[in-house]
């Protein structure tokens, strides 16, 4: 079923930051640039916002804008889209002043524009071009880099980063190349060699983006010397994982599922790759990367279920992984930022004393992250046990020790900056400021309400997923047919 | 009031009374300590009387269980999780208990916390314990089970670690929390599995009931989940070999220690086995298996327990022997001696923790009763062994019976070797320096750290 939009809401979305961005970068004072980026980007989060309620009033239709088809919204993008904008706006609002520049804030606004442009993208152009301008702040662009800095990110991170948009675009030129149209809309079935080198391709930009093994040390290299909280954002776009399900899945169903089991190995060895290199780091920034990317790598193990309930679970795990990893890396820079070299969290530094409510907001993000209870996770990592554990018991064994592991390293994590004896840069630390208390509340809110009641949060993961999952059946089954 | 109210109620009464005192402390505002305790108790007084009164709903019906199913948390195609609770002659007792425990603890915790500047979060983390462990105790289904024990095992590391000023809360809080994460895997892998096997985890349909007699979980479907079931009861109850934790836990306040490790945490692994019953009654290697742990820990816990010099890790080992023999009691299916033995121990356990401050004074009230003449216990049946077997377990028993060294040197300290390992390979690949030390591993205060002091 599609529908249209008679304003064009995904445009707005992705126009106004894209806007804004270009003026944020020019101006010289810090207090306006930063009233001007939130401005800009609560109007695009209130855009797919009203987007996102179409939806929800039509979950099983698909919509698109009346003036041009470059854009679209279903169950699948819905939720994605008005998440990735309120993290923007979240972390806009909560960039500690410290090293904050108004180029710093173009940057995030670009972001916000570039990875809208991605999940609403209805063309495979499209997309290309909004994965490239994702990637843009952090391989040419220098928005995010400081004075002293000469790269946004180390060499090597950038060198991945800008293989996975090689083999994207290859990927892409292939599909299109083998396509009767450039739309997301046709399905192709049948093994040919060029539909097959697409997929890998395709595949290929997935496991360089989304940090699978071996290309998990970008992340973690990045984490370690880069900007904490743009490479939050574009770690949580989880393009990767979007790429997958919107194109992959539905475009290349038969090539998929012969190729899943491997990709679903590989996302689960990076799974427990990375929880077990995070039991022995400690380096904050890094055990932090390392629990990120293990917990992510979930996603795509529950989308390569071929399960609703899998796929479901790894949808909701996406914004359970995109709401904490934010949420604790804004109150982590906020303390590198309150204590500059005296942050050094290789013990125990018992930061809780003077900042209970950081710590708490850290806390929950740890929590919800690994799938505890009273936390959006708990649904997530329940879904996603039932998902793979119906499919594939090795895999649905492996991931309740790999979230343990993750668990461990996580709340470490936090015992160690905010527990034990405090260091004495900590005896005049300020706790939470209103304008961190009201952004982190609200991600708390998300977490925990969405914890409480999640239906609201899982109604559309699950339309989409039963969609993705029935296409999947429908291949197993024309593969079984003689 | 109908059973269905009265069972909600029982949840949200203590679970809402947190979430407010959490809202309120994260909008700013500072509560007295008096209307805190005042109203937890008053809280837990009201969840006593809801027990009452479905106690009395369940003799004057006269069914075998009240059930209420308030409809699906969330779904997903053909999967759903049902929120249901459940009252029966095995979970009201422990429902008493839970209630009348929380209440006697927060009354005693009014005083013994006074102005302590962690006395709102201590109330706030009983709160939160009081909603786990009822919704743990009332769930109608293995799935909402998890819920509360995850809820019981969060708050219980929190409380381990309430003295958060100290290095040594913190490091013991960890230990704890690794423990029970591990542990916790067969719980979740075990109730997955019932999903797997009979569609279902809802009491109602997994265990016999007037409808059907029996389980449909029989053969090795029923002894592989009841096996991963075991492995977490085992871990809440601190059974040999992962008994590890529970001296560790009397790092937090008397009263946490209390009700935790003396009442209703440790156990709630029994309970799980009891609720469990019918799947282990199905496999005889299941139920060989919980008597052998049961006997080794009873063993374990009255051995070390015997060599420890103060008082609450004292107790912690008796309560680690009691734990043993309610096990063995649930492995000879003697389940209502098991109900029987858990209400008397938590009482009996719940009375000397609160008191393990003011032993040294009650034991001077007794000596001077005595008239000076109190004799020792216990050293008769320590007499029947030959010398040299005596200091051999005397030994044994100082180290604890080498459990920890066994799990560090065995399975903490290879993985982290490894991930060494892999993390040097990776900095040589990419051209990074190694972050990870070189320095020699060993095992201290529960975590393990390097030779330099610094905790991995």
């Amino acid at each position: 079923m599609f529908n249209s939009f008679v304003i064009p809401w995904l445009s707005l979305s992705v126009l106004i930051p894209l806007v804004a961005a270009f003026f944020v970068g020019k101006l010289n004072d810090l207090p306006r640039a930063r009233r001007a980026s939130v401005a800009a980007l609560a109007m695009s989060l209130v855009t797919t916002l009203i987007a996102n309620f179409a939806v929800a009033r039509h979950p099983e239709a698909k919509f698109t804008e009346a003036l041009w088809q470059c854009f679209a919204i279903d169950a699948l993008n819905a939720i994605p889209l008005t998440l990735f904008a309120a993290l923007c706006l979240g972390v806009a609002i909560l960039a500690p002043k410290h090293n904050l520049t108004p180029s710093w804030l173009a940057g995030v606004l670009w972001l916000c524009a570039t990875t809208t442009a991605a999940y609403a993208a209805n063309h495979l152009i499209v997309f290309a071009l909004a994965w490239a301008g994702s990637l843009a702040p952090f391989l040419v662009m220098r928005f995010f880099a400081s004075a002293n800095n000469e790269r946004t990110i180390p060499a090597f991170a950038q060198r991945v980063l800008w293989l996975s948009l090689i083999c994207l675009c290859i990927g892409a030129g292939l599909l299109i190349y083998a396509a009767p149209d450039w739309s997301l809309a046709f399905v192709r079935t049948g093994e040919s060699s060029l539909l097959f080198t697409a997929f890998g391709f395709l595949m290929a930009a997935v496991i360089l983006r989304k940090g699978l093994f071996p290309a998990h040390s970008w992340v973690v290299t990045a984490f370690e010397h880069g900007p904490l909280l743009p490479l939050v954002l574009l770690v949580n776009d989880h393009l990767g994982a979007f790429l997958v399900a919107r194109i992959v899945l539905p475009l290349l169903p038969d090539v998929a599922h012969s190729a899943w089991p491997f990709f679903s190995a590989l996302s689960l060895f990076t799974a427990v790759y990375a929880a077990v290199l995070a039991l022995a780091e400690r380096q904050p920034r890094r055990v932090f990367a390392l629990v990120a990317i293990s917990q992510s790598a979930f996603v795509l193990t529950g989308l390569e279920s071929n399960t609703a309930v899998g796929i479901a679970g790894a949808l909701v795990l996406w914004q359970v992984v995109s709401v904490a990893t934010t949420m604790m890396a804004a109150v982590y820079a906020g303390l590198e930022a309150r204590l500059g070299a005296a942050f050094q969290a290789d013990k125990f530094m018992g930061l809780a004393l003077n900042a209970p409510r950081l710590a708490v907001f850290f806390a929950v993000g740890c929590l919800a992250l690994v799938g505890l209870p009273l936390t959006l996770g708990f649904p997530a990592e329940d879904l996603l046990l039932q998902g793979t554990l119906a499919t594939n018991p090795y895999l649905g064994v492996i991931l309740p020790i790999v979230t343990a592991m993750n668990a461990f390293s996580a709340v470490r994590l936090f015992a160690r900056i905010f527990l034990g004896k405090p260091v004495a840069a900590a005896h005049d630390l300020a706790d939470a400021l209103p304008r961190e208390r009201w952004a982190l509340t609200t991600a708390f809110l998300f977490l925990v309400l969405g914890g409480l009641f999640p239906s609201a949060l899982i109604k559309l993961p699950a339309i989409a997923a039963e969609r993705l999952a029935g296409k999947a059946a429908h291949v197993v089954q024309s593969l079984r047919l003689p | 009031m109908n059973e269905s109210l009265l069972l909600a109620l029982l949840i949200v009464l203590p679970s809402g009374w947190c979430a407010v005192l959490g809202a309120s402390w994260m909008l700013g505002a500072r509560w007295p300590e008096r209307p805190v305790a005042r109203i937890t108790t008053a809280c837990y007084a009201a969840v006593l009387l809801i027990v009452a009164a479905l106690w009395w709903q369940l003799f004057a019906s006269g069914k075998a269980q009240l059930y209420a199913l308030y409809g699906n948390w969330f779904e997903v195609g053909h999967y759903h999780f049902p929120i249901a609770l459940w009252a029966d002659y095995l979970s009201l007792p422990l429902l008493t208990l839970s209630a009348l425990l929380t209440l006697i603890v927060s009354v005693f915790s009014r005083t013994y916390i006074h102005r302590d500047a962690g006395f709102f979060r201590f109330f706030v983390l009983l709160n939160l314990f009081g909603s786990g462990i009822l919704l743990f105790f009332a769930a109608g289904s293995f799935d909402l089970m998890i819920g509360g024990w995850e809820i019981v095992g969060v708050t219980s590391i929190l409380l381990i670690a309430f003295f958060q000023h100290r290095d040594d809360p913190v490091t013991s809080a960890l230990r704890v929390f690794a423990t029970y994460r591990a542990c916790d895997v067969g719980l979740l892998v075990g109730v997955v599995l019932m999903h797997i096997f009979v569609g279902t985890s809802e009491f109602a349909e997994v265990l016999p009931n007037n409808i059907a007699p029996h389980t449909p979980l029989v053969g090795n479907a029923a002894t592989i989940v009841a096996f991963l079931l075991l492995l977490a009861a085992m871990g809440k109850a601190a059974q040999v070999p992962f008994s590890g934790w529970l001296p560790r836990a009397m790092e937090g306040p008397t009263p946490s220690s209390a009700i935790f490790y003396g009442a209703l945490s440790v156990h709630a692994g029994a309970y799980l086995l009891l609720r469990a019953q019918p799947l282990i009654e199905s496999s005889l290697l299941v139920a060989e298996a919980i008597i052998a742990i049961g006997l080794l820990t009873a063993i374990h816990g009255t051995l070390v327990g015997r060599t420890c010099a103060d008082a609450k890790t004292g107790l912690a080992y008796a309560t680690m022997t009691q734990l043993g023999i309610i096990f063995v009691e649930i492995g000879f299916g003697l389940t209502r001696m098991a109900i029987w033995h858990i209400v008397g121990h938590a009482l009996l356990r719940t009375m000397q923790f609160l008191r393990a401050p003011s032993l040294l004074h009650d034991h001077h009230r007794l000596h001077a009763a005595a008239a000076g003449h109190l004799s020792e216990t216990g050293k008769h049946f320590e007499k029947l062994l030959p010398p040299n077997i005596q200091h051999w377990l005397y030994r044994l028993a100082l180290d604890r019976g080498h459990h920890d060294n066994f799990l560090d040197r065995l399975v903490i300290a290879p993985v982290v070797r490894l991930a060494r390992k892999l993390q040097r390979i990776e900095a040589k690949l990419i051209g990074e320096k190694a972050n990870a030390s070189r320095a020699p591993l060993t095992a201290k205060a529960g975590l393990i750290q390097n030779a330099e002091g610094a905790d991995v």
